[in-house]
C-alpha cells in the first residue's frame, strides 16, 4: 500500500538534514530519502550544468574532473577532491559554485537555493548511487549494462537456508528470516492478533469480504479447541471458495491494466473484454500454476488443447495482450500495440520498464534499444485482435476482422455468414438491375400504359374470338399494327420485371429473416501470416528504420536454457518459455513479492512494478530469494500454496498493535514488528457494504454491463444509463471503461486503467467523505441494513450488537452501546419531525447509525 | 528551523487521554495547522507572478485570422488559388481595427475582448504536433497524446497545493465527454487527490450543473453534524489505539473538510447573490446566446475569488470546416461578452494581477479551403493564436506571427511545451524541477522539452 503522506516524507528528510536520522542503523548506507534528494535536487543540476565539460562524454575533460561518477567527485581532478563528504565548507565544489575560487558554471552563477541544496547534500555525506570506476568508464563504454551488471534483481535467485534463531517465536522458516531482522534492529514483535481480528484479516485478504456471523461463531468455537487448526481450516475454506479468484484476480487485473474500452484519444468500447476478466478469475480459482498462467496469457493460442472449449479458454487468455489502451486517432497502431504489449509484460511479469527502450537505450536499466526491437519483432509477427477502431462493425463478418471468433464451429459459422452475404449481394444486384430496367421501360411508355395494355389485350381477345376460322396461320398478335406490337412487348417485359422484383423482394425478406448463426468473440492474439524480424526505429519514430534485429529476449537476464525462436512462429511461445525458466532471476521474485505485498501491505521490494536500478532494494533480500526459490521448486508455482504458507506464518498473524519503542526505530514497519494497518481497496470496501446490507449477489453476472451497451464510443451516443444501473454483484464485475470508471472505484483509488500498476494509491480526500455522507448508494445500503436490523430484533441493544458484528467483526463495548443508544434516541424524534418520506422515523434513525459505521475508519481499515 | 508537530507527536506527548470532545475541539481549531493535507499550499520554486489560473478553452480550434492576427495580404487575395491547387485562399469576413493605446489589431468578431487589448498578450506563433481534435486537446492539457499523463492542473495542484481547503483547488466547468474526456483534467500517475473536479459536463447547461454528493437529501445540517460527531468518535477510537497512523488523521480531516465544503461550494456556485448589473455585464439572461458561457465566466471569477487555484471553462466547437461565418459568429456571440466581462470584473476587483487568464483552442485554422463557397477553414496545427492576460504577462503585446498568409508560425514560434513551461513559470514553478517519479523515472509536464517565453513576461 502506498501511503501518500508527503508530510511524513518531508519529516524524514528534515530529520536527516538536522542530523538525527534514526531510521537506518547502518550509517554509511544512504537512505532512500537521501538518494531521492540526490535524484531530485543534485543529479539534474549536474547533468544540465556540468556534464558538458565534466563527464565521460566531454570532448575535453575540464580540469580532469568528472562529476558523472561518485568516485569522480571524491577523487577529483587537477585541483584535488571536488567534495569532502559531510564538510561543505572544505569542498572545492561549493567554492566554485559560490564563485569564490573558481566560477562554475561559467555562464551564470546558480541560484542560491540550488547551491544550498549542494551544501545540504554534501553535509549528508554526499549520497550518490552512481557506481562505477573511473578507469572502466574511461574506456568509453557508457551503456547502462556496464554500470548495472551488479543490479541485485538480475543475480541468480539463491536458496538461502533459514537463519538459526535462538527463540521459539518463529513458527515457520519464514518467521526466522523476519525474526533475525527484528533482532538486528533491536525490535520486538508485538503480540499475536486477537482471533476475531485475525479472522477479519484472513477473510478480507483471501476473499475480499467480511466474515459472516456464522463464520465468526464457528471460528471462535474452533479457535477455542485448537487455534492453529482453526486458522488452517478457515484458510483452506477460503482458498477453495469461488470468491478467492474474484479477490486475487482483481490484483492481477491491476497489473495488466484491465479495462473494457480503448481509452486515450477515442474511447471505443470493447464489449468482449470481460471474457479475459473471467478467465483470470477462473485461473486463480483453479490455481493454475503461475508459470502456466503466464504462458497461457502470452502464447495460449500456440498451446495444444484437448477440446474446443479449452482452445477457446487459451485464446481468451491472450486477451491480456489485446485489452491495452490505444490511440485510435493520430497514433501509430503498428508500433503502439507492440509497445503496450512489451510494456505490460515487462512491468507485470518482470518488474522492468522495458518500453523506455523504444526511443533510446534505457537510461537506467541495462536494456538496449536492440533488445526492445527484438521483442517488437515477436509482436509484429503477431496479429492482435484488439476489437477494432472507431468505425462500428456493421455485422459479425466485419467484426471478425478485428475480434477473434470463438467456438469449435466458428469457421463453419463464418462460412455460413459469408455464403449468406454472397446470396444477399447477388439477389440485391439482380434487384438493382431489374429496377434500372423498370425505370428505363417506364420512361419509354406512356403514363397510362396500364390502361393501354388492358385495351390492347381486349383488342387481342376480340381478334382471337372473331378470327378463329378465317386465318389460323397468323396469330392474333401479328394482326396488331407494328407500333402496337412493339408497345405490347415492352409492356409485357415491364410486367415480368415487376413480378420478378416482387419475387426477389420476398426472397430477400426471407433471407434477412433467416436465423443466422450467432458468433461469440474474444479479444486475443494469434500468430500473423508473416513472421518477421524488425528494424530499430531511430528515436522511436516510424519510417526511420535502422538495423534489423533478430527476435529475442532481454540480454541482461541470463538463464541457462535460452529457447530458440524459429521462423515458423512469432516467438511468443519461446518468450513465455524464457520468462518462466525456473532459473529466471526476475519472474519468481516479482511474483512472490506481489503476493507478499497483498498480505503484508507492502512488498519486500516496495516498488513492486520496478525491480530496476530505480526501484528500491529488498528489505529482506534473503527472505525474498528463499520465497522465490521455494515458489518454483517447492510450491511448483502454485499461488494458493504460497498464499497458504504465508498466512500461516506467525509474522502474518501478529496484531497491529502500536509499540512506542519499535515505532521510534522503525516507524514504517519495514521489518514487520507488527501487522501494518491496511486500508481496504475500493472493491472489498464496496462489497463489504453490500454484504452487510444483505444486498450482495454472489452469483457471477453474465458478461458485462459494457456488453449491454454494445459497440460504440464514450461520449458519442452510447447508452451510458446501463453502466449506472443498480449492480448487486461483486465489484470486480463492474464495467471499467477507461473514460468512465464507476464512481465508487474512481473515488477510492482504482488505478488509472491505462497503466499497469501493482501498487494502489490510498488517498484521503473530501470527495470520498462526501460520497460516504451523501451518495444515494450509501444511503440505500444503510436503509437496507436498517431494515435488516429492525427485522432481526425489536431490542435496541441486540440491534447494536448485530450491526457491530456485521460491520466490524466484533461486539461493541458497553460505552459504544451507550453512545449508539443515545444517538438513536436523539435522532429518532427529530426524524419524525421532518418525516416527509416513506420510511419511518425509526428506520431513518437506524439507517443514519449504520451509515456512520460504514463511514468510519474502522470499517475501511484492516486490523 | 520550524518543525511542524503532527497530531501523532501531540498525542504521544500527552499523558492524559483526550476525550472526544476535547479532540473535536482540537480538530476544529488545530487540525489545519497540525495535519498537512497533500493539498495544503506549498512553497513555489520562485516568486510567482500569478496565484490563480483560468483557462478559457475554445474547443475545436478558433481561427487566428478571424480574431487576433490581422492578415491584410490574405484578405486581399480572397478567392485566389492557394498553395494546393484544389484549394482557395479565404480572406476574413470581419472588420479589423487597431485597439487601445497599444494599437493591437483585433477583429470586430471579438469586440468585447478587443476593449481589453491593452491587457492582452497575444501569442501568434503557437504551433503543436498534430491537427486532430482529440490528440491535440490531450496534448494541450497533458503535454502528450500517445500516453496517459497528468493534466496541467494536476501538476499545478501537485506543485502548489491550493489556498482554500474548503473548495476543490482544480475545477473544470462543463468539460467535454469526448476528446479525451476526463483525461484532460485527470491526474494519471500523480496521486488522485490532484485530479480536477468536474462541474457538470459539456452537454449540461451550467445552470443545471451540480457537483456530485454535495448535499444530503435527508439530514439537516444539524442532524448531519450529530452523525458526523459519531463517525469522528469512532475514528478517534482507532486513532488513539495507534498514534503512529497518520492515515486516520487524514480520514478525520477529510470529513471536516467535506462538511465545510458542503456549505461553501454551493454558495460559490450560487449566482443569485450577484447584482442584476453584474449578470447583465456577463450577458447572463434567459435565451441570451451568451447566457451559458457568461455563467461559466462569472463562476470562474467567484471561484478564483474564493481561492480556487485552477479553473477551466469550456465552450462548444469552434470547428467550422464549413459555415465559418455563421459558426464563428455564433461562438463569439456565446463567449465574447462573458470573457470581456470577466476581464473587466477581475480588473476592477484587483484580481487580474494575480490571475493568469489563457484563451484559445487546441490548434487553429487554415487560411484556405477546398469549399467553393469559400466559407470554411480546416485544422491548422502549424500556426495559430492564443492569448494570455493578467498574472505577470506583458499586456498590449503580440508575440510571434505566422507567415503573411497565416499558414505556419514563423516568428516567436511557441510550442505547446513552451506554453506549459511559461504558464508554470508564471505560477512560480520551474517546469524542469516539477517532477514526479513513476515507473522508475522522473516525469514532468513538458517531458524533455519546453522553453519559458521570457519575452512575454512583464
Amino acid at each position: 500500500m502506498r501511503s501518500r503522506n508527503f508530510f511524513n516524507q518531508s519529516i524524514v528528510v528534515m530529520l536527516i538534514l538536522i542530523g538525527c536520522a534514526t531510521t537506518r542503523s547502518d550509517a554509511d548506507q544512504p537512505s532512500q530519502a537521501q538518494l531521492d534528494f540526490f535524484e531530485k535536487k543534485i543529479r539534474p543540476v549536474l547533468v544540465q550544468q556540468c556534464y558538458e565539460c565534466h563527464s565521460e562524454k566531454s570532448d575535453e575533460l575540464g580540469g580532469g574532473l568528472r562529476v558523472d561518477l561518485r568516485e569522480g567527485l571524491i577523487v577529483g581532478g587537477e585541483s584535488g577532491p571536488a567534495i569532502v563528504p559531510k564538510n561543505a565548507d572544505e569542498s572545492v565544489l561549493i567554492e566554485a559554485l559560490e564563485y569564490e575560487t573558481y566560477e562554475m558554471p561559467p555562464d551564470k552563477k546558480l541560484p542560491e537555493n540550488i547551491i544550498a541544496d549542494f551544501r545540504k547534500w554534501i553535509q549528508m555525506g554526499a549520497p550518490d548511487p552512481r557506481d562505477g570506476k573511473m578507469e572502466m568508464a574511461e574506456h568509453g563504454d557508457e551503456s547502462p549494462a556496464q554500470q548495472t551488471t551488479e543490479l541485485w534483481s538480475l543475480q541468480p535467485v539463491q536458496n538461502p537456508q533459514p537463519p538459526q534463531v535462538n527463540s521459539n517465536w518463529p513458527r515457520h522458516d519464514i518467521d526466522k528470516f523476519v525474526f533475525r531482522k527484528l533482532q538486528q534492529h533491536q525490535l520486538e514483535p508485538v503480540s499475536d492478533a486477537d482471533p476475531l481480528d485475525l479472522l477479519r484479516r484472513l477473510s478480507f485478504d483471501l476473499v475480499g469480504l467480511p466474515p459472516t456471523l456464522e463464520q465468526q461463531d464457528q471460528f471462535l468455537k474452533a479457535y477455542d479447541r485448537d487455534p492453529r487448526q482453526a486458522i488452517a481450516h478457515f484458510t483452506d475454506e477460503m482458498l477453495a471458495s469461488p470468491q478467492f479468484g474474484e479477490r486475487w484476480g482483481r490484483h492481477w487485473l491491476d497489473v495488466v491494466r484491465y479495462a473494457e474500452s480503448t481509452g486515450n484519444s477515442r474511447d471505443v468500447l470493447m464489449p468482449d473484454a470481460w471474457r479475459y476478466r473471467d478467465y483470470v478469475i477462473d485461473s486463480f480459482n483453479a490455481d493454475i500454476p503461475y508459470d502456466r498462467f503466464v504462458t497461457e496469457q502470452i502464447a495460449g493460442d500456440l498451446l495444444s488443447a484437448e477440446n474446443p472449449a479449452e482452445q477457446d479458454r487459451l485464446s481468451i487468455a491472450t486477451g491480456m495482450l489485446a485489452i491495452g489502451s490505444k490511440s485510435l486517432n493520430g497514433g501509430n497502431l503498428a508500433l503502439d500495440i507492440p509497445d503496450d504489449q512489451i510494456d505490460v509484460i515487462g512491468k507485470s511479469m518482470l518488474g522492468l520498464t522495458v518500453s523506455c527502450a523504444r526511443c533510446h537505450d534505457h537510461k537506467f536499466d541495462p536494456i538496449p534499444t536492440a533488445d526492445y526491437y527484438g521483442l517488437v519483432g515477436i509482436f509484429r509477427s503477431t496479429k492482435t485482435y484488439y476489437g477494432g477502431g472507431t468505425r462500428r462493425p456493421k455485422d459479425d463478418l466485419e467484426k471478425a476482422k478485428d475480434a477473434l471468433p470463438l467456438g469449435k464451429d466458428a469457421d463453419k459459422k463464418l462460412a455460413q455468414l459469408r455464403a449468406h452475404e454472397k446470396e444477399v449481394n447477388e439477389l440485391t444486384k439482380k434487384q438493382t438491375n431489374l429496377n434500372k430496367e423498370i425505370k428505363t421501360l417506364t420512361k419509354k411508355l406512356p403514363k397510362d400504359w396500364k390502361e393501354q395494355l388492358a385495351a390492347i389485350k381486349t383488342k387481342l381477345e376480340t381478334i382471337e374470338s372473331t378470327s378463329k376460322e378465317e386465318d389460323a396461320s397468323t396469330s392474333p398478335r401479328e394482326q396488331l399494327d407494328e407500333k402496337e406490337q412493339k408497345q405490347l412487348a415492352q409492356m409485357e417485359k415491364l410486367v415480368s420485371a415487376q413480378e420478378q422484383v416482387q419475387q426477389l423482394n420476398a426472397e430477400l425478406k426471407k433471407l434477412r429473416q433467416e436465423q443466422l448463426p450467432e458468433i461469440e468473440f474474444a479479444l486475443a492474439v494469434q500468430d500473423d501470416k508473416k513472421i518477421m524480424d524488425y528494424p530499430i526505429q531511430i528515436r522511436g519514430e516510424k519510417n526511420k528504420a535502422g538495423e534489423i534485429v533478430p527476435r529475442g529476449f532481454l540480454s541482461c537476464v541470463s538463464v541457462e536454457n535460452v529457447p530458440e525462436i524459429t521462423d515458423q512462429e512469432s516467438g511468443r511461445r519461446e518468450l513465455a518459455q524464457w520468462i518462466t525458466q525456473p532459473d529466471h532471476p526476475l519472474t519468481p521474485r516479482v511474483a512472490v513479492n506481489r503476493v507478499w505485498q497483498h498480505l503484508f501491505g507492502k512488498g519486500i521490494v516496495e516498488t513492486v512494478d520496478n525491480f530496476g536500478v530505480n526501484g528500491l532494494p529488498p528489505s529482506h533480500p534473503e527472505l525474498l530469494d528463499y520465497l522465490a526459490h521455494r515458489f518454483v521448486h517447492h510450491h511448483k508455482w502454485s499461488l494458493k500454496s504460497l498464499i497458504r504458507e504465508l498466512v500461516l506464518t506467525r509474522t502474518y498473524q501478529l496484531s497491529s498493535d502500536y509499540h512506542a519503542q519499535n515505532d521510534t526505530i522503525d516507524p514504517a514497519n519495514t521489518y514487520l514488528w507488527r501487522m501494518s494497518r491496511r486500508r481496504l481497496e475500493a472493491e472489498p470496501f464496496r462489497d463489504a457494504i453490500l454484504a452487510v446490507s444483505g444486498q450482495l449477489d454472489l452469483n457471477r453476472p453474465e458478461a458485462s454491463l459494457v456488453t449491454k451497451v454494445g459497440e460504440g464510443e464514450v461520449g458519442r451516443g452510447i447508452k451510458t444509463e446501463y453502466l449506472t444501473e443498480p449492480f448487486p454483484h461483486r465489484s470486480v464485475y463492474l464495467p471499467i471503461l477507461r473514460g468512465i470508471v464507476p464512481e465508487f472505484l474512481k473515488l477510492f483509488d482504482l488505478p488509472e486503467p491505462s497503466n499497469p500498476q501493482g501498487d494502489r494509491d490510498t488517498t484521503n480526500v473530501p470527495s470520498q467523505s462526501l460520497f460516504l455522507m451523501n451518495s444515494p448508494f450509501v444511503l440505500e445500503q444503510s436503509d437496507a441494513t436498517a431494515t435488516r436490523l429492525i427485522a432481526a430484533s425489536s431490542n435496541n441493544d441486540e440491534r447494536i450488537e448485530l450491526v457491530y458484528r456485521l460491520c466490524f467483526t466484533r461486539s461493541p463495548t458497553p460505552d459504544e452501546v451507550q453512545v449508539a443508544r443515545e444517538f438513536i434516541a436523539d435522532l429518532q424524534p427529530q426524524m419524525a419531525k421532518n418525516d416527509d418520506e416513506k420510511q419511518s422515523a425509526e428506520q431513518a434513525a437506524w439507517s443514519s447509525l449504520v451509515q456512520a459505521l460504514f463511514a468510519s475508519a474502522e470499517f475501511r481499515f484492516l486490523p | 528551523m520550524t518543525f511542524p508537530i503532527s497530531r501523532r507527536d501531540a498525542l504521544k506527548a500527552t499523558t492524559c487521554g483526550l476525550g472526544y470532545l476535547a479532540f473535536a475541539d482540537l480538530c476544529a481549531q488545530q487540525a489545519q495547522a497540525d495535519y498537512r493535507s497533500p493539498l495544503a499550499p506549498k512553497s513555489p520554486h520562485h516568486e510567482p507572478k500569478a496565484k490563480n489560473f483560468i483557462f478559457l478553452h475554445m474547443r475545436g480550434g478558433p481561427s487566428h485570422m478571424e480574431t487576433f492576427e490581422y492578415k491584410p495580404k490574405l484578405n486581399s487575395m480572397d478567392g485566389q488559388p492557394a498553395k494546393s491547387k484544389k484549394r482557395k485562399l479565404v480572406g476574413t469576413r470581419w472588420n479589423w481595427s487597431q485597439r487601445g493605446e497599444s494599437g493591437l489589431w483585433v477583429s470586430d468578431l471579438v469586440k468585447h475582448q478587443a476593449q481589453h487589448a491593452d491587457d492582452l498578450c497575444v501569442l501568434s506563433g503557437m504551433h503543436t504536433d498534430i491537427a486532430n481534435h482529440t490528440p491535440a486537446m490531450l496534448y494541450l492539457h497533458t503535454g502528450s497524446f500517445a500516453f496517459t499523463r497528468p493534466s496541467m492542473g494536476a501538476w499545478m495542484m501537485y506543485g502548489l497545493g491550493t489556498e482554500n481547503q474548503n473548495l476543490p483547488g482544480f475545477i473544470s466547468i462543463s468539460p467535454p465527454l469526448i476528446n479525451g474526456g476526463t483525461k484532460n483534467y485527470g491526474s494519471a500517475f500523480l496521486p488522485a487527490v490532484y485530479q480536477g473536479t468536474a462541474v457538470g459536463d459539456i452537454k449540461t447547461p451550467v445552470k443545471n450543473a451540480r457537483i456530485g454528493n454535495i448535499a444530503n437529501p435527508r439530514l439537516s445540517a444539524n442532524l448531519q453534524r450529530k452523525q458526523l460527531d459519531l463517525v469522528q468518535s469512532l475514528n478517534e477510537r482507532v486513532a488513539q489505539q495507534d498514534p503512529a497512523d497518520s492515515q486516520i488523521d487524514g480520514v478525520i480531516e477529510s470529513y471536516e473538510l467535506a462538511f465545510r465544503m458542503q456549505s461553501e461550494l454551493p454558495e460559490v456556485m450560487d449566482l443569485s447573490q450577484e447584482t442584476q448589473s453584474t449578470l447583465e455585464m456577463y450577458g447572463i439572461g434567459d435565451k441570451k446566446p451568451s447566457d451559458n458561457f457568461g455563467r461559466q465566466c462569472l463562476l470562474a471569477r467567484r471561484m478564483v475569488e474564493s481561492g480556487v487555484r485552477y479553473v477551466e471553462l469550456c465552450d462548444e466547437f469552434w470547428d467550422q470546416h464549413g459555415g465559418l461565418k455563421k459558426g464563428h459568429a455564433a461562438r463569439a456571440a456565446a463567449t465574447d461578452q462573458g470573457i470581456g466581462a470577466l476581464l473587466t470584473d477581475l480588473k476592477q476587483r484587483g484580481l487580474l494581477k494575480d490571475t493568469l487568464v489563457l484563451w484559445g483552442g487546441e490548434f487553429g485554422r487554415t487560411p484556405d479551403t477546398a469549399r467553393k463557397d469559400l466559407d470554411g477553414r480546416d485544422h491548422n496545427a502549424n500556426g495559430y493564436t492564443m492569448w494570455m492576460a493578467g498574472g505577470g504577462v506583458k499586456g498590449g503585446t503580440q508575440y510571434g506571427a505566422t507567415d503573411e498568409l497565416g499558414y505556419a508560425a514563423v516568428e516567436g514560434r511557441t510550442h505547446t511545451h513552451d506554453l506549459h513551461a511559461t504558464i508554470l513559470h508564471l505560477m512560480g514553478l520551474d517546469h524542469t524541477q516539477l517532477t514526479y517519479r513513476y515507473a522508475g523515472r522522473d516525469f514532468r509536464l513538458t517531458d524533455v522539452h519546453g522553453r519559458v517565453i521570457d519575452e512575454v513576461i512583464a
